[in-house]
Order: C-alpha cells, then structure tokens, then sequence
C-alpha cells in the first residue's frame, strides 16, 4: 500500500510517449494508483527502438524510455476505437480522481467523451488535457516531438556558444518540462478540490512550459524592449568569476561568484593569484568589469596549468566559493552528492535485472515518493482494473476480450 | 490585471486561495516558488531583513545583458516577486524571529532558500516551527541535497547546470560545453519545490500531515534531463552524446537555414508519404525515387548525404518563401526558430492567450507569461507587482496580527522591522 501524499487517489492516463506519461509517473510516485489505459496495440512507445539517435532498446519488446516512464503505474488495453471500449473509458472515469489525455484537443470531444459530459458524471474529476502549442487556435494538435516547440519558443537559438548554429538539445526539455508541469498542475487542483472546491479541466502545452522555462529571459527582453537574448559569451563574459574554465587535464569548472567584495581575495588565494590584489586592471569590481577579457585570458591560462581535481581542492578550502565541475551524464552515478541523496535509484526489474532511474525531484520527507512496481506488461491489469474499479466479473471480462474490446 | 499595487484582499479565486504562505528567500529559486503559489492565489507575504534584503533586487546584470528597470530595480526581482507582499523584520533579533512564528502559526507554507542550515542555527529551522504549526508545510532548498558531505555547500544556478550534465548537452559535438544563460537550473529548482509544497499541501488535505518539503538544484536540473538519463543509464553505460544536425539520424526531423538566414524545424516521422510530400515541396521530386534515399532506412543509412543536400535547397530562398510552400502542403509540417523575443507575437501564444496584458504603475506595459498551467475553474491570476522593500510592513503587522500602530512604532524604532 503506497504511502505517499497522493495515496488513495485514482489518476487514469491515456497519453503516449513522454509528456503525459512522464506527469502520470510522477503522480504513480508519489502513491496515486495510476491506471494507464492503452489501445490495443499498446503505447507506440513501447516499440521505440531509439532516441535521438540512441539505441534505447531492451530486447525487442521494451526500451529504457517506456520502463522509465511508466513506473508505478497498472495497464489496461482498451480498444478506444470501439463504442463498447470507449463505454469503458468512461465508466473508469466516473469514479476516477483524474485524467490525464493525449489525444490532441477536441480528439476526445469528437468521440463523444468531452470534458462537460465526463465532468457530468463525475464533477469532482480533474480533467488535463495535452498539447503541442495550446488547445486554442489554428495549431491546435496533440503534442508531437518537443523540437516543435523548441523552435517555436525560441529554446532551439539558444543552444551552444554565440556564432554557431542553433542547436537541438536532445534531452527532450518539451516533455519533461511539460510533464512537470502537468504533475504540478494536477496537485494544485487536487488540493483545491480537497479545500471545498470541484473538478475541472486543466492544460498544458510543451510550447508555454518551454516558455516558463525560459522566463527571465522572456520577461525581461519584453520589459526592456530587447531584440535578443544572447548565449552565453565566456571569452566576452562582464564577470570572469561568473564562468567556466578548461583545467590542465581537459576537465572543465565553473565558478558561480556574485559577491566580489566578499570572495575576491579568498579567490585569489585559492587560485594562488595573489599579484592581482595589486594589480590596478582587477583590484576593484569597476576594474574587473573594465578589464574582463584580460581577466578571462588569465584564468584561462592559470586553469589550464593544473587538472580539475587540485582546482576543486583550492577553490573547495574556501568555504563560501561557489564553483562545481562540470560532469557529463555518464559521471552521476558516482557523484557523492546523488549518492548521498539517493537520486539515482537502484531497482531489481523482474525482466531487465538491475536498472537504474531517477528518483523524484522534489522529497516530502513524511509522504516520500517511491518506487512500487515497474512500467506494466500491454494489459497486464486489464482483468485486475476491471474487476476492482468497475465490479465485473470473470464472465462479463471474458465476454469482452471475446469481442475484441480489450486485450 | 489591477494596477493599485496597494490594494488590500488582493487574494485570488485560484486554486491555493485560502493559503497562505511565509517567505523568507533570495535570489530566484525560493522567490520563484513562492510567487508560484502566490499565482495560484495564495497569500504570499516576503519576508525581508532591513539589512539584507533578497539580493535580486540588485541584480542588474545577467549574462552581460543590463536587466535593470528605469529606476534602477531590477526586472528579474520584479518578475520572480509578483503577487507577494513585502514585511521587513530582523531574523537576527530575537524579537523578529518572535515575529516570525507569529506569522507562521496561522500560516501554511513557510519557504526559504537561505544557504542549508542557516535557519536551523537561528531558531526557526522545521524542529522549530513545527512546534508553533505542526500543520506547517516547511520547504527549504539547497544546491546537492541536504545529505551528504555537500549538504550545506552554497549554491547558485550554475552548479546545477554543471553537475547535472545539463551543461554538457548544450551546444554541438566538439564544442565546448556552455552555461545556459536562461537560468534553468533555478528555474526548474523553482518550479519543483512548488510542485513538492502543492504536493504537500494536498498531503496534509488528504491526510492531515505537515511536513518539510526539500528540493535541491542538482536534483531539479537532472529531473530535466530526465528523458536522456534514463536513456543513458536504465540500463546502459551512461554515454550521451549532443545533437549533430549534419548527421541527424532522421534529416526529416532536422532544422535548416534558409537563404535569408533564418532557419526552419522540419517535423516529420519520416515515413515514406512524408519523403514524397516533402520532395514535392521542395520541388525535388526526382529523390523520390533515388535509390540512396527511397526508404527511411535508406533516409538513415545516407543522412550525411541527405542533409547536406537539404541544407544546399533550403538555403536558395528565404525561409518565409519556404514557409508559404509548405503551407500549401498540408502533409509538411513546418516551425520557424523564433528568438525568444518573438514569442509575443507567435500565433498559438496569441490563441491561448499565454501572455497577460499588465501594465506596471512604473515601468508601463508590462506583458507577463500567466502561468505553466490553465486551470479552467481556479485560473491563475498576476493581481500584484513585486513590493517594495517592506512596502507591507504596517499592513501585515496591523492585519495579520492586530497590531496598533503604536506597538508598530516601537517595533521600528527598535530595529525589529521596517
């Protein structure tokens, strides 16, 4: 029995992919019974064989993204496309808590199950509908590969160093964005509905959760009246002690100093630096910014004289530095930090063995987030979900697979 | 949105209405957090000490770019501070930290990103005020994790970039690896420890529990990196590697530049309907057939070839001559790079209505994204500008409290408040 602060909550999902799937898990995490229907065919996700270009595969039936992505949750297969499947579809959201869709806007709505006439029947369900850029206008469509709405939103310019060509981050920033925001939105309105309130019907699109993701920028270009936010610039950067240096070893290391009257000497301890402290070009902050490139070029040549790991003991014995190396993914599971944290969870599958997967980004240290059960096998609870939640017998389950309704 | 920045009962019909939140933070991960719950209607009170204000309202310079407002505030603190009020009290006083509880006692989040630990030395750490609301919902914050030997390390958005790998997928092969100048490190710090004190909240609704809430950069930057992580090392070895668009495995998911510069994001699936539409399209219709490109796996197996060959079409007419071709073609999807600075005028921004129309009682229009998420019956709401240091000072303490004005007199004179 999950002990999370979503326990006792039914969530349905019916989304494929990331983005609805990834917010369903998220919920699954935190001890919602979360019911994921799928078609027949099951979740095209499931057969995903890469991404971006990787081979995420796991033998010929699952893959990494598919199992990360829908831990924590039970599986039904519904033939959607069938009156009967959608009956069913239907009576599993009468008594639900909420419904996360991917279908695209309007997709449900032409099947004869709309937001009014589900919300009739179960007032209380909170409804969240996903989409490419937004459920109004011309473009209204399901939500598609997030580079559509990283170009969009701008978040494609921005990638890399100034003067190359934009680039497509491959983490997949739409959906995980998105589906944060689909998990955040879904506890708001589970909370408002436990103070007094009702159901009701929430969206989100990768478009504006890209866009929140990049709202400082946003905001303040619009503000100011700005054409372009610009990449960031480490050899023309106006504060040196705000970037990231190559060591002697090929390693890099950022450093994160806003507070020069209180960590210029201290830095220039550490990074056994002490002529700049009489050095007219660096020794005041209007100097420093006078003199950033100069500034830069020494940095860059001082790193560059010692590996990464004498700079993190340096700059490390300075207790208020802020700087960290810059790792790439293969480096997390050794870090001592997501070690410590446990972050990075160890979990015994029942096919894959042992697998790794990320924990939850936020930790409520009463109700904690958990790992329960593995991303389920295509209707592995269809006669589970259909007997618990909806009374039906063997007879009556037996008729409808007989009929091809379910699977 | 009301311009009377002053106005009292400006608590929205939002799905937090009713709640009411004390923050105590700086900079952008708790300030982001907490403006958050004020969008979606909660009572949020900043809390500020009168020497040591939250430090974004100096921040005028980021990535070289001057983001400071006419009068020399700063729009990052004015958009991180919305829908908040502000009280200053001295937490190094004995009688402000008194103060503090005050407040905290009928509160239901309390919220701070202060280093880890600093609280917990001055007394009002969980421990502490749980004994005066053991209801509250205490959400603090840190740069790796309150555990482990980096558990009270200070922190700022670029560690979270760089530790998280966040950093190293930024950029082409080869590149170096480039600090991302939008800030998502505290960003999505942000908007996780709002997601974990909703999550709370509804935990204490439903069964009755207060509790701390921890959200850390580190953690917050992977969860953004989620897809490439659990890619990388669900099973695998960990090795992830950037985007090459010269080397795009499907080039019909690519972008390209067009003769004017700009460039286009080709969307595709790439089946072979998709091939055919896109060749007529681009008035190529001899590929179709071409044996090096005739199947998806051909398409795969001769990418270079493809999208250099792509790249030498689209950059003979300017992109918005390409865009009209593909409009005509209703089976070739196609999205312009906008500059961030365009998105005010993207037709689906405009449709959902993503932006609100504000404008600021100082700094004129004031066009604001609304909110991650629309709530159809409890919409979020931006009904405040960011205050002015301690501009709510008298109102909270004669409101929240009760107190006179000569109790509030004495408080200032003291130094408790301002």
């Amino acid at each position: 029995m999950a002990e999370g602060a979503l326990r006792g909550i039914t969530i349905i999902e019916a989304a494929t992919h990331v983005l609805g799937p990834m917010a369903a898990a998220m919920l699954g995490d935190q001890g919602a019974d979360v019911i994921k229907v799928e078609g027949l065919a099951g979740d095209p996700a499931r057969t995903l064989r890469e991404y971006a270009g990787y081979d995420v595969s796991l033998g010929e039936e699952s893959n990494a993204i598919f199992e990360v992505m829908n831990r924590n949750k039970r599986g039904i297969a519904i033939d959607l496309e069938s009156a009967a499947g959608r009956g069913l579809l239907r009576e599993l959201l009468s008594t639900a808590d909420g419904f996360i869709e991917g279908f695209g806007p309007g997709a449900l709505a032409a099947r004869g199950l709309s937001y009014e006439s589900l919300a009739n029947e179960n007032p209380g369900l909170i409804y969240c509908g996903l989409s490419a850029m937004g459920p109004a206008g011309e473009e209204a469509a399901a939500p598609g590969p997030d580079a559509a709405a990283a170009a969009r939103s701008g978040l494609l310019w921005m990638a890399g160093a100034p003067g190359s060509p934009p680039n497509w981050n491959n983490l997949g920033l739409g959906d995980t964005m998105g589906a944060s925001m689909v998990a955040y939105g879904m506890v708001a309105a589970i909370t408002a509905r436990a103070r007094g309130g009702t159901g009701q019907r929430l969206d989100v699109s990768q478009l504006m959760a890209l866009a929140w993701l990049e709202r400082w920028a946003v905001e303040t270009l619009l503000v100011r009246g700005l054409d372009e936010w610009p990449r960031f610039d480490r050899e023309n950067t106006r504060n040196p002690l705000f970037s990231h240096y190559r060591c002697g070893d090929g390693e890099w290391i950022i450093l994160g100093i806003v507070d020069h009257e209180r960590d210029w000497d201290p830095f220039c301890e550490a990074m056994g630096l002490e002529w700049m402290h009489g050095d007219e070009r660096f020794n005041t902050g209007a100097a420093r910014i006078a003199n950033a490139r100069a500034l830069v070029q020494a940095l860059d040549r001082r790193f560059a004289e010692e590996p990464r790991a004498y700079w993190e003991e340096r700059l490390g014995s300075q207790r208020a530095l802020v700087f960290d190396r810059v790792q790439k993914i293969r480096d997390l599971p050794q870090d001592p930090a997501v070690q410590a944290n446990a972050y990075l969870q160890d979990v015994e599958h029942p096919r894959h063995g042992p697998v790794k997967m990320l924990t939850h980004p936020a930790l409520l240290t009463k109700t904690p987030a958990a790992y329960y059960c593995p991303a389920p096998e295509l209707g592995q609870h269809t006669d589970a979900v259909l007997r618990e939640r909806l009374g039906y017998d063997d007879a009556r389950i037996a008729a409808l697979r007989a009929e091809g309704v379910i699977r | 949105m009301s311009s009377n920045n002053g106005d009292q009962h400006q608590n929205g019909q939002g799905p937090l209405a009713g709640i009411k939140v004390i923050e105590c933070s700086t900079w952008a991960f708790g300030p982001i957090a907490g403006h958050m719950l004020g969008d979606l209607g909660a009572d949020v009170i900043k809390v500020e000490n009168p020497n040591l204000p939250d430090a974004a309202r100096g921040l005028t310079l980021v990535a070289g770019v001057d983001v400071g407002l006419p009068d020399g505030a700063s729009s990052v603190f004015e958009l991180f501070n919305r829908n908040k009020r502000s009280i200053q009290i001295d937490l190094k006083q004995e009688r402000g930290r008194d103060l503090l509880k005050e407040l905290v006692r009928d509160a239901d989040v309390f919220l701070e990103n202060f280093r880890p630990g600093v609280f917990d030395r001055l007394g009002i750490g969980y421990d502490d005020l749980a004994k005066v609301n053991s209801r509250i919902i205490y959400a603090s914050t840190s740069g790796y994790g309150f555990k482990g030997a980096e558990g009270q390390r200070p922190a700022l958005d670029p560690v979270g970039q760089a530790r998280s790998g966040l950093m190293w997928s930024t950029g082409g092969p080869g590149d170096p690896p480039n600090w991302n100048t939008l800030g998502f490190a505290d960003l999505m710090g942000g908007n996780m420890l709002a997601y974990g004190i909703v999550s709370a909240l509804a935990a204490r609704e439903l069964h009755g529990v207060g509790q701390k809430v921890e959200c850390s950069h580190l953690m917050a930057s992977m969860w953004l990196g989620h897809t490439a992580i659990a890619s990388a090392w669900y099973q695998g070895d960990g090795e992830w590697e950037r985007f090459e668009r010269s080397e795009a495995s499907n080039p019909l998911a690519n972008h390209y530049a067009c003769g004017d510069g700009e460039w286009l994001l080709l969307a595709l699936s790439d089946s072979n309907a998709d091939w055919s539409s896109l060749c007529e399209a681009l008035d190529l219709e001899a590929l179709i057939e071409e044996p090096r490109f005739a199947t998806a796996e051909r398409r795969r197996e001769n990418a270079v070839a493809l999208v250099a060959l792509l790249d030498a079409r689209f950059g003979e007419r300017p992109a918005a001559e390409w865009q009209q071709r593909f409009a005509e073609s209703e089976a070739v999807t196609v999205h312009p790079l906008r500059r961030i600075a365009d998105l005010p005028n993207d037709p689906a921004v405009q449709a959902n209505g993503y932006f609100t129309d504000g404008v600021h009682p100082r700094y004129g229009p004031m066009p604001e994204l609304l909110h991650p998420v629309a709530f159809g019956k409890t919409p979020a709401t931006v009904r405040r500008y960011a205050p002015q240091l301690g501009e709510h000072t008298w109102e909270v303490l004669h409101e929240e409290l009760g107190y006179d004005s000569e109790r509030i007199a004495g408080l200032t004179a003291e130094g408790v408040v301002g």
